[in-house]
């Protein structure tokens, strides 16, 4: 004797293909007003975090990384990159959770998802880059308190869109990539003469030692950001006339 | 502040809601780190024998050394292997801190038979750079070759509170051997203490 379906699962099979192209329009407007994106935005929010608010030299973020790493070229364009790696992805899934964190309670949330992403880092490099997770060292853990980190996700993931909070992750990871690399290139090339390990002022140059310690590490940011300041008010005074 | 207080009920769902959504970002959190940590947990684990092994065969000259673990006091040594090549036993490689400027000093130290040192290399080190760091040197460091306990060393102008440090490491690995075949040496069974 066949079974009789019961009247609930007829129902469910009438009204189910128009239930999931309604859902799927939905999702698909969903992502849409997420992830839908002006170039003009974007281009804005590039521009701030490459030059405009570049975390080093403007905001003045994420010191502590800053001189420890930049010692040399590659330990810089690498914690830079990891960094830019880390905020990218925190500032995504903050951006995606911001309807559902409430404003009690959004530092913890926001400190447990970049822990997350840094750990995954940490052990993606351990595994598949030893080398480069033991030259940078203890400072691949503490991306985790690295302000800018936790600055953006405050001030710019939380209020906007995915695609928009993406992007600006990513403009200032590669604004904090640019700035690190230019730190590093100078007290790379004064403190021990070489760039990227390569020798390049010769076995004649005496290396200055100051300027791969904190302090002279403090001395050439200082510098770095006078001459970062400098552009800028000529770039207004021309913008002006 | 004037009002009333709100009921318990309303407080409790207040903070209910919380304590649901932070407790709900960290288990997924706890999740991915243990799936990202399960993938890559042996790979890490086997570059770091890797590293070991390398450092051990560094200070332990010789072709196809085979190194066993020995038992050791964990308060004083990270790591004791002995060493056999062809049968012969070479001598011991020990794994052991030592406090220096910054922080704890990793050193292996390779020991041969007749408690001389054959090797140090520093596998880890928080010192001053430029300064504690001259230390990390292989010129340096081989002058330690043929030494053997109690006999003083040079220490490296401007950097003395790390050279004794390596010092007391490498006079602790002898001491470490030392004790190892007071006890019975390679006749105790793996095991025993």
């Amino acid at each position: 004797m066949k079974k009789e379906k019961s009247k609930g699962w007829l129902e469910f099979r009438q009204n189910a293909p128009a239930m999931m192209k309604s859902g799927v329009r939905r999702a698909g407007g969903w992502l849409g007003r997420s992830f839908g994106m002006e170039p003009g935005k974007v281009a804005q929010i590039f521009k701030n975090g490459l030059v405009l608010q570049n975390p080093t030299l403007v905001l003045l973020l994420g010191m502590c990384s800053t001189l420890a790493v930049t010692t040399s070229l590659k330990n810089a364009v690498c914690m830079g990159l990891s960094t830019t790696a880390v905020l990218l992805c925190s500032n995504l899934v903050i951006s995606l959770l911001r309807h559902w964190i409430p404003k009690q309670i959004r530092i913890a949330c926001y400190v447990v998802v970049v822990a997350s992403f840094v750990t995954i880092v940490d052990l993606l490099l351990q595994a598949y880059l030893p080398a480069l997770s033991e030259s940078l060292g203890i400072f691949i853990p503490l991306i985790v308190v690295n302000c800018i980190i936790l600055a953006r996700a405050e001030a710019f993931a939380s209020k906007h869109t995915p695609g928009y909070a993406a992007m600006d992750g990513l403009a200032m990871g590669l604004g904090f990539t640019a700035s690190l690399s230019i730190l590093g290139v100078v007290r790379e090339l004064l403190g021990s003469g070489t760039l990227w390990g390569v020798s390049v002022l010769g076995e004649g140059f005496q290396p200055m030692l100051l300027v791969v310690a904190p302090c002279g590490g403090f001395i050439v940011l200082g510098c770095v950001i006078a001459a970062a300041q400098w552009a800028r008010s000529l770039a207004e005074r021309r913008g002006k006339t | 502040m004037s009002g009333k207080k709100p009921p318990l009920r309303d407080s409790l769902r207040f903070y209910g809601k919380l304590v649901l959504i932070l407790f709900g970002i960290t288990a997924v959190s706890a999740l991915l780190m243990a799936l990202v940590n399960g993938l890559t947990q042996d790979r890490i684990a086997s570059l770091a024998e890797d590293r070991r092994q390398a450092a051990m065969s560094a200070v332990m000259p010789g072709e196809n050394v085979i190194f066993s673990q020995v038992p050791f006091d964990p308060g004083t040594v990270l790591d004791m292997q002995v060493a056999y090549e062809g049968g012969i036993l070479r001598g011991y490689c020990v794994q052991l801190t030592a406090d220096g400027f910054g922080g704890p000093i990793t050193l292996m130290v390779g020991v041969d038979g007749g408690s001389k040192v054959t090797g140090v290399k520093i596998l880890d080190h928080n010192e001053t750079a430029g300064v504690g760091t001259r230390v990390d040197n292989s010129a340096y460091l081989s002058a330690y070759r043929g030494r053997s306990a109690g006999s003083g060393a040079d220490a490296v102008s401007g950097a003395t509170v790390t050279s004794r440090a390596v010092e007391r490491g490498v006079d602790a690995a002898l001491e470490a051997v030392a004790r190892f075949e007071r006890e019975g040496g390679m006749s105790v069974e793996e095991g025993e203490v």
